[in-house]
């Protein structure tokens, strides 16, 4: 959790570095003529995108978890963009139980809209909401040991569990080289909304909202994304 | 900006070495246990007789040395007050004794020699919390444990059942099994008492069992 929010905190600072160049960037074309500004006025390139979180993808030589996660969104020319979100996870986090082993895996869904704040016509910021949606099931296995009795051991797990969650996201993004490819990241704080809950042991982690024992959880994501 | 990019590219490595944790298992000390402590009863019982014995004998000398006391006829029983004071003091010095042993009993300071579950593995010399209470495990894959606890050179049986609960410890991030309402016998301990710690408690681990043998 500490890495997560030194990472969030690298983002943010990156969030800032990038505006403050691009308002740099403005202000030098802004202060050089007025026939500049035609030239560098800013547009927002409408059409479909899809992104891949290249980040999730690194998680495929892990042991502990195994994510995928793919959008598919439309840009408008009026700033708007609605996006769907559909992704795969399967965690095991090992800080789940000292004395045991959890897994917990699912398919889950995102869809909402960003309002998109271009810099200039490289840079783009935005900021949006998403309703989350996760369908998974989890399961792990604990042990007690004992100085006179045979170790005990127990398992536990789920099927079919919903999870439902609202999120706030702020992120910016780069255009590459190549006019239709981007990089971007993003920071989103997920509030979680509704989900099943059972006892003694209860859900530790939903694919694509994260632990259950904080009632907002930070996240953060990287991804590249091809503008049609 | 070409740093951003490399930040952004760099940072799901770092996320993935941080995964990458030492992942053994504490399975150990969260199994459900109670306390127990031992009075050697029949010692006691002994001991107060003794006592009382040399109080009485006490009581005596007091008696006789009022009596000499009395005594205004011009008699010599210095010597006798002396032996009678003598003797006093001695009984005295071994009242002392024995209520020293007394304390000692009734502290629970007693050697076991082992503690075997039927059930279980192995048996165990019992960790001791203090110089008199022992911590005894119970099962936790069961709702009962039967034991049998070799105690200065003779065996005692010791029956508990108790209700399991599963429960999650948040903080620590353990699943640890209680045992709740606990229940002691015996077919060879002289009595058994228990008592909570904690009056509103009714989980082993704040039960103290006494056994007087």
């Amino acid at each position: 959790m500490r890495l997560l929010q030194h990472i969030s905190s690298l983002l943010v600072i990156s969030l800032c570095y990038t505006t403050s160049v691009a308002q740099g960037e403005l202000a030098i074309a802004s202060d050089s003529s007025n026939l500049a500004l035609d030239s560098t006025r800013i547009q927002v390139r409408e059409g479909l995108f899809i992104t891949l979180d290249y980040g999730k993808l690194a998680t495929l030589v892990s042991d502990s978890e195994s994510k995928f996660a793919i959008s598919v969104g439309f840009q408008l020319a009026n700033r708007i963009s609605p996006e769907i979100q559909l992704g795969y996870a399967s965690v095991s986090p090992q800080n789940a139980f000292e004395n045991g082993t959890y897994e917990s895996k699912g398919f889950y869904s995102r869809i909402g809209v960003n309002y998109l704040i271009p810099f200039d016509n490289t840079n783009m910021f935005y900021a949006g909401l998403r309703y989350g949606l996760s369908l998974f099931e989890d399961e792990g296995v604990y042990e007690i040991s004992s100085d006179i009795f045979e170790t005990f051991s127990d398992d536990f797990g789920e099927q079919d569990q919903t999870a439902t969650w609202f999120e706030i996201v702020l992120g910016s993004e780069k255009k590459l080289r190549n006019e239709k490819v981007y990089l971007g990241g993003q920071f989103s704080l997920r509030f979680a909304n509704s989900r099943d809950k059972f006892a003694p042991i209860d859900t530790y982690a939903i694919p694509g909202y994260g632990r259950t024992l904080d009632k907002s959880v930070p996240a953060l994501n990287l991804y590249i994304k091809y503008l049609f | 900006m070409k740093k951003f990019g490399i930040i952004l590219l760099v940072l799901p490595f770092i996320y993935l070495a941080s995964a990458c944790e030492d992942d053994d298992l504490e399975t150990t000390g969260i199994d459900p246990f109670f306390r127990m402590q031992f009075i050697n009863a029949d010692s006691l019982i002994s001991l107060d007789e003794l006592i009382a014995v040399i109080d009485e004998s006490i009581d005596m000398i007091d008696d006789s040395l009022v009596f000499y006391d009395t005594l205004n006829d011009g008699t010599d029983v210095a010597e006798d007050i002396e032996r009678l004071n003598t003797e006093k003091t001695s009984l005295n010095s071994e009242k002392s004794e024995f209520n020293s042993i007394k304390a000692v009993i009734e502290s629970g300071s007693v050697v076991i020699n082992s503690i075997t579950s039927s059930t279980g593995v192995e048996a165990k010399i019992p960790g001791i919390d203090s110089a008199t209470i022992f911590s005894i495990p119970l099962d936790p894959s069961a709702d009962f444990s039967d034991f049998e606890i070799s105690l200065a050179g003779t065996l005692y049986d010791l029956q508990t059942t108790y209700t399991r609960n599963t429960r999650v410890d948040n903080d620590q991030r353990i699943i640890e099994v209680e045992a709740l309402d606990l229940i002691v016998n015996s077919s060879v301990f002289d009595s058994l008492e228990l008592t909570y710690e904690d009056s509103l408690s009714n989980n082993s681990i704040d039960a103290i069992v006494t056994a007087y043998f």
